[in-house]
């Protein structure tokens, strides 16, 4: 029989990581919110260990993105490790991709009840709760960025070792990855009786027997990070009986909020769905949020939707006043998935202009993949504000030319659909 | 396509009409305005499309049609209901014509099949590049352009190729550039709080060392103070040691010899203090001449005149400048004054000079004048009267007396003639009256005498009554003979007579004639004529007469005008010489005003000029006044400035020569006057100083010699060694008590006698210099140490306050999201750039695919249709870029597009729309094509031509022509009969009446 004790696992902290895909904007309480975020989450994930008297607190890497340099993110990462050693929880932490060990610039002197493992060799580490054995905490951290061997491999528990822990940054499943990959069944051959993951930011466990779990991040960063985010409070029994409870921690949710215009005929109309939409997800989440408003179906307000300033508006109008808010629904973006009353495929048989038009677009986007996408840099590369601004043309990845490609299609046949319109539809 | 059947249950103002139009033939409707014609446009179209937003109410309708794969279609629009029907009664209620042609909907059919008369834009409209280019890609070209247009807009809006571009994706960059900027300032702070770390702990360990060694050093400085205390003690005894070694070598001294080098030491001690207190005075001053203070001390006695004259010349100023200020007040009053004088009436300069005028001479010129005038004016009342004469009727015929005489013989000669004449002509009628004797009595008498000769003969021969009957009859017929000869004179006599009468009256005639030639009245012909010519000649006789008194009486009056004319002509020479004189006298009257700068006046005006003048002489004196008053004033300011400027330059100073500045320096004098008589004091003073001084040192020197006596006495060879020689000798015992003291004391700070030895040894051996220096380092490395102690602690402070400002320091996490949210904006607007250019790039290649592809086959085929309308007259064609048309005619003469005619220009835009709707009906399905009033600006050949080609096209393709002009329905209908072909249909208040058709 061994002892009762319980963990938080958390990992992918992402301390003072921006969100990605917000616009510039009004300056306000939500600002603030933002830029705290992923710190108010681990602040949340340590009062969860303090209040649920865990014994431990495991972080599977990825604490800090050590490429932005932040001073402020460590000294944060500290001052919260400082507090959970203050209750006498012993805090394990291996370092991922992000926050590899050459990252860790600043020498913020941390607890001496925080250990940090090597990234020599997997480390096994004694957690002791009254003199006693509760459990061993094996790891092994990331030395560099990227680390191409299969980490998993080197872990194997002993027999006294109670309840075998490992923690490992990896992207399991990712054969070839960059990110220490390994498979499940590497991990099962070794024994251990609850794999804390780290890397993946959506939370899943992997398997039950043992436990393989990926917590994922505790603060959603962008709209792919939808939904709630957090930690698993782990208590394993004497008889070592695993319970997992997901926390949440995020301090700012993301998520979607779809809705179908077909309904309305008017701009206002659609505001006010919008706003009686945000008050329910206020009270539904209890935070702030950052939403991503998908519009849908036929309608007249199609063509308002789909403009670039008529979007502009609609965001407009919506986050109006709304950046003064405590607990805010800021809307980040629209993706337009309206139907436009054009029907392409048709439009093509027409020996009209706009047959032209898609007739000549179909010309590029018939050709093979690797061949259109060497055209579409060529044209891209011939613009004379490309050659004017390098650095724009720098922007301009693949991925980007080929989304525009596409918006393109639609693009110039709205163009030339203008005066088509039919007043009849 | 074809419309086969249109039925208009409820529709505008069609209720249940139906109508079949005639297939394979063109369909021309006529209706004039409100007849229905829009109405049945929108017919056809609705049912095809729908109706439009919101205008189905009370609408109903069928239309019925076969399409190109011969399939039979309708369609019902009943209200917002709508469907088609097959021929086999199925329904759809789907709007079939989208499925059918790929989304064409009611706003493309009307673009492409529909020509109106808003789209017939004439020459004008394809005259303009830009317009033709657009026009040429009619199907949709304008669009194309539209949306190049508007996406390049888009495009630029979010970058500009220029550097100077401030759009967003442009100001996105900058921003960008100062976020990541900030970012990498921000990013060293990681390394700067580790090094701070570094240096915190580097500082606290040097902090404990420099802290463990000062303890040692100040261990170290105990020692070395006892060693030094000892050493003054030791000194002291060392000095004591010297002075009684001193006190031996003075062997005899004279008893007052101590009070008299005191009382010689008091003495040199006061003259001493004396002559310093004497030298620092005289040091403290040195004398100044009078001319240091006062520079100016030469001129102080004109100063101080100056100063007494200062009011005057204050006075003197202020005069000046009222006078000036009179004066130029004088100047614009002066100036002014002329124009109060009526006889100036201007300005006057205020430098006209206005001298002394002789108004003697000027009263004496006026006065000549006035004479002048006087007498000129009684000259002129005495003018002599000359009559004025009427001549023109006076002088009129002028007969002398020789030439009346002349006329008279001439009137008498020619009455004689006539009077000759009349009797040659009584003579003529007598004899014209007279009858012919043609047989007068000679005649018988010849008759006898021719028969008695015929009797004498035939007696003679009969009767051979002999010779006497010969002779008989030789009588007989002499005397027939003379009988005969004066019968026939006598027949002849009147004949003759009449002809020498004839003659007569012609050589009358003839000087008659000649007469009347130069005679100025009718010469009478007739006798009737005399009276008439009497009665002239009576006329002229008494004209004469008359004349002859009138001339006499001109005579008269010729003479008595002459009289009148000299007379006149004497008053006109006394009137010359007046004027000359009046001249003269004027002109001397206008010299005179000249030469005394007079107004031209006249002489009667002369008192009033001289008052005038008075006025302005007075007031010119006046000026005058002023200006004598400004220059003596001047002047007297002149004087007190040469004065003031005399002062100036003995004062040295460069100042205004004014009575402040005279003021300033005399207030300067003042004060410094004041001060040289404190300084001649001073200077006073100093003498006696210099003079006491001499004294102090003759005291002085006597002095010395005293005191070197005294120092001979003892051997010293200064004051101090006799001093030191002489109070040893005299402290000799105290000395040696002192010498105890000493040694007792250092024994007692050594404690023990044995350290006693050790220090006395020491003190005797060692170097104080030495010690002291080695304390002196050691002192300095203690404040070395403290100074650099107290650094480090200053050095810790800061690095804690950085490690903790640093630790609050949250900038970088919103610069990062600051960064992220721009990128974000960033990438997003680059994005829909890239959108915006791929679509302007496609758009591009639709043109050009457009341009190459269908543009010339439509031009090929629109000329086939130009030619046909204008038979053959003109060919279209395009240009090798495509972007204009131009037309050729049968000479091959080029046209551009500029030149046509709006008819033209009609017609190859209808031959162009015609062969767009059917290449595009071609490719889709042929859908009916409408035209509507296109004839507006053809003319009756234009329409004939086209309606010709219309009927022909409208064999194979189903057209309506639908116009609101008689004149076109009947052109059409004329055509109709022509070619056996077309269908006429005319609407009336909503009913369709067919006229005629073809087949």
């Amino acid at each position: 029989m061994g002892k009762h004790f319980s963990f938080v696992h958390c990992a992918d902290l992402h301390l003072g990581e921006p969100f990605q895909g917000l616009r510039p904007g009004d300056k306000g309480p939500w600002t603030e919110a933002i830029g705290k975020a992923t710190f108010a989450a681990f602040e949340k994930v340590v009062d969860i260990a303090v209040n649920a008297h865990a014994d431990a607190l495991l972080i599977t890497g990825d604490v800090y993105n050590s490429s932005h340099h932040s001073l402020a993110a460590q000294m944060a990462f500290a001052r919260e490790l400082y507090r959970a050693a203050q209750q006498g929880i012993q805090i394990f932490i291996v370092h991922g991709n992000h926050d590899s060990g050459e990252a860790w610039r600043a020498n913020i002197p941390l607890p001496p009840s925080v250990h940090i493992f090597s990234s020599e060799s997997v480390e096994a580490v004694p957690l002791m709760i009254d003199g006693e054995l509760a459990a061993t905490i094996y790891g092994i951290s990331y030395g560099t960025r990227h680390i191409t061997e299969n980490l998993a491999v080197q872990f194997q528990r002993k027999e006294n070792d109670g309840f075998a822990i490992a923690m490992l940054h990896t992207d399991m499943g990712g054969e070839g990855s960059p990110y220490a990959p390994c498979s499940l069944d590497d991990l099962k051959r070794t024994k251990m009786d609850y794999w804390a993951l780290g890397h993946v930011h959506t939370r899943k466990i992997v398997n039950q027997t043992p436990y393989v779990v990926y917590p994922g991040n505790t603060q959603g960063l962008d709209l792919t990070e939808a939904g709630p985010k957090g930690c698993y409070l782990v208590d394993v029994g004497a008889y070592g009986t695993v319970t997992l409870k997901f926390m949440e921690t995020d301090a700012v949710r993301w998520l979607d909020m779809p809705i179908d215009i077909s309904d309305y005929s008017d701009q206002e109309a659609l505001l006010r769905e919008i706003m009686r939409q945000r008050a329910a997800l206020k009270e539904l989440t209890g935070r702030p949020n950052i939403a991503r408003l998908i519009l849908r179906g036929r309608g007249p307000l199609h063509r308002a939707v789909a403009s670039e300033s008529g979007r502009e508006f609609i965001l407009q109008a919506l986050n109006e006043k709304e950046q003064f808010r405590h607990i805010f629904t800021y809307f980040s973006r629209i993706k337009d998935e309206t139907k436009p009353a054009l029907d392409l495929k048709e439009r093509r048989q027409l020996p009209d202009v706009m047959g032209d038009y898609l007739r000549a677009y179909d010309e590029t986007a018939g050709l093979p993949a690797q061949q259109r996408a060497e055209q579409l840099r060529r044209i891209v590369e011939e613009q004379p504000e490309m050659k004017k601004w390098p650095a724009v043309l720098a922007l301009a990845d693949d991925e980007m030319v080929a989304r525009a490609f596409e918006r393109a299609e639609l693009l110039g046949a709205e163009w030339l659909a203008e005066e088509d319109t039919d007043e009849n539809h | 396509m074809k419309i086969t059947d249109l039925q208009l249950q409820q529709y505008g103002i069609y209720q249940d009409v139906s109508w079949r139009p005639v297939q394979g033939q063109l369909v021309v409707v006529m209706g004039e305005n409100e007849s229905g014609k829009t109405t049945l446009l929108n017919f056809i179209r609705d049912m095809l499309f729908g109706y439009r937003r919101g205008m189905w109410r009370g609408r109903r309708g069928n239309l019925g049609f076969l399409r190109d794969n011969g399939e039979a279609w309708r369609v019902y629009r009943d209200e917002k209901n709508g469907w088609f029907e097959d021929s086999q009664g199925e329904t759809y209620a789907e709007e079939l014509p989208l499925v059918w042609w790929h989304g064409l909907n009611r706003a493309m059919y009307e673009k492409i099949f529909a020509v109106g008369l808003e789209d017939l834009q004439g020459t004008g409209f394809l005259s303009q590049d830009d317009v033709r280019s657009r026009f040429l890609m009619i199907q949709g070209g304008d669009r194309l352009a539209d949306a190049k247009a508007g996406l390049s807009a888009r495009m630029e809006e979010l970058l500009l190729p220029s550097a100077q571009g401030k759009r967003k994706i442009n100001q996105l960059m900058e921003q960008q550039k100062a976020v990541q900027a900030e970012l990498d300032q921000l990013s060293a702070q990681e390394e700067t709080f580790a090094e701070l770390q570094k240096k915190r702990a580097e500082i606290k360990k040097e902090i404990e060392e420099i802290s463990s060694r000062l303890v040692k050093e100040k261990a170290e400085d105990k020692a070395f103070e006892k060693k030094l205390g000892a050493w003054k003690y030791y000194t002291r005894a060392r000095e004591i040691k010297r002075q009684l070694a001193l006190s031996e070598q003075v062997k005899l001294f004279p008893k007052n010899g101590k009070e008299q080098w005191n009382q010689l030491m008091s003495r040199m001690e006061m003259i001493h203090d004396q002559r310093e207190q004497l030298q620092k005075k005289l040091d403290e001053y040195t004398p100044k001449a009078k001319e240091e203070i006062i520079p100016w001390a030469d001129a102080a006695d004109s100063l101080e005149r100056l100063y007494t004259d200062l009011g005057q010349w204050s006075q003197t100023i202020e005069d000046l400048e009222e006078l000036k200020n009179e004066k130029t007040q004088w100047r614009s009053e002066f100036s002014r004054l002329g124009y109060t004088l009526p006889l100036w009436d201007r300005m006057i300069s205020p430098n006209e000079e206005f001298s002394a005028v002789n108004w003697e001479d000027g009263r004496k010129l006026a006065q000549s004048v006035t004479v002048r005038d006087n007498e000129l004016h009684f000259w002129e009342q005495r003018e002599p009267e000359v009559e004025e004469l009427d001549l023109d009727g006076e002088e009129a015929p002028k007969q002398t007396e020789e030439e009346w005489h002349a006329f008279e013989e001439k009137a008498n000669q020619a009455e004689a003639l006539l009077h000759s004449e009349m009797d040659l002509q009584e003579e003529l009628d007598a004899l014209t009256q007279k009858e012919d004797t043609r047989y007068t009595v000679w005649f018988w008498l010849g008759i006898a005498g021719l028969a008695a000769a015929v009797g004498g003969m035939a007696a003679f021969y009969l009767a051979f009554a002999g010779f006497a009957a010969l002779y008989g009859a030789a009588g007989g017929a002499l005397l027939a003979v003379i009988g005969f000869w004066a019968n026939s004179h006598a027949a002849h006599k009147k004949e003759k007579q009449m002809e020498k009468l004839q003659a007569a009256k012609e050589e009358l005639a003839g000087q008659r004639k000649t007469l009347a030639e130069d005679f100025p009245i009718v010469l009478p012909e007739k006798e009737e004529d005399l009276q008439v010519f009497h009665n002239a000649l009576q006329q002229k006789r008494s004209e004469f007469y008359k004349a002859q008194a009138q001339a006499q009486a001109l005579s008269w009056k010729m003479e008595s005008l002459q009289r009148q004319k000299n007379e006149h002509k004497k008053w006109e020479e006394e009137g010359a010489s007046l004027r000359e004189e009046k001249q003269r006298v004027e002109e001397a009257w206008e010299k005179w005003l000249e030469e005394n700068h007079l107004p031209k006046t006249g002489a009667d005006s002369l008192s009033a000029l001289q008052e005038e003048w008075q006025k302005l002489y007075a007031a010119q004196g006046v000026g005058k006044i002023l200006d004598v008053r400004i220059e003596k004033t001047q002047e007297k300011l002149d004087a007190f400035v040469r004065r003031a400027l005399s002062i100036i330059r003995a004062s040295g100073m460069t100042l205004e020569a004014t009575p402040e500045t005279i003021a300033d320096i005399y207030e300067e004098n003042r004060k410094r006057t004041l001060a040289w008589e404190a300084i001649s004091e001073k200077n006073r003073q100093h003498e006696v100083y210099q003079k006491e001084m001499e004294q102090l040192n003759a005291q002085w020197d006597s002095c010395q010699k005293s005191v070197q006596t005294l120092f001979a006495l003892v051997n010293a060879k200064n004051a101090e060694e006799f001093a030191e020689r002489v109070t040893a000798h005299e402290q000799h015992d105290q000395l040696m008590k002192e010498w105890e003291s000493v040694r007792k004391d250092i024994r007692l700070y050594a404690g023990s006698e044995e350290e006693f030895s050790r220090l006395w040894n020491s003190l005797e051996t060692g170097e104080y210099d030495e010690w002291m220096e080695a304390h002196k380092a050691l002192l300095d490395r203690i404040d070395e140490d403290g100074a650099r102690l107290g650094e480090l602690q200053k050095q810790q402070g800061a690095a804690e306050n950085e490690i903790y400002r640093l630790a609050g320091d949250d900038r970088i996490t919103h610069a990062l999201q600051e960064r992220e949210e721009v990128e974000t904006e960033l990438r997003s607007a680059v994005e829909e750039w890239l959108s915006c250019m791929f679509a302007s790039h496609f758009l591009k290649q639709a043109q050009l695919q457009y341009e190459s592809g269908r543009q010339p086959k439509i031009v090929k085929k629109a000329n086939e249709f130009l030619e046909a309308m204008t038979g053959g007259r003109y060919q279209l064609h395009v240009s090798e870029d495509g972007k204009s048309v131009y037309t050729t005619d049968r000479q091959h003469d080029k046209k551009d597009a500029r030149f046509w005619s709006s008819g033209t220009g009609d017609q190859v835009y209808l031959a162009l729309r015609l062969a767009m709707a059917l290449a595009f009906g071609r490719q889709m399905e042929p859908l009916p094509i409408v035209l509507d009033d296109i004839f507006v600006r053809f003319d009756e050949g234009r329409q004939k031509e086209t309606l010709r080609f219309l009927m022909d096209l409208g064999k194979e393709q189903q057209i309506f022509l639908f116009t609101c002009h008689a004149q076109t329905m009947r052109l059409a209908e004329e055509i109709g009969k022509e070619k056996q072909a077309g269908s006429f249909v005319r609407l009336r208040n909503g009913k369709l009446f067919i006229e005629n058709q073809a087949g």
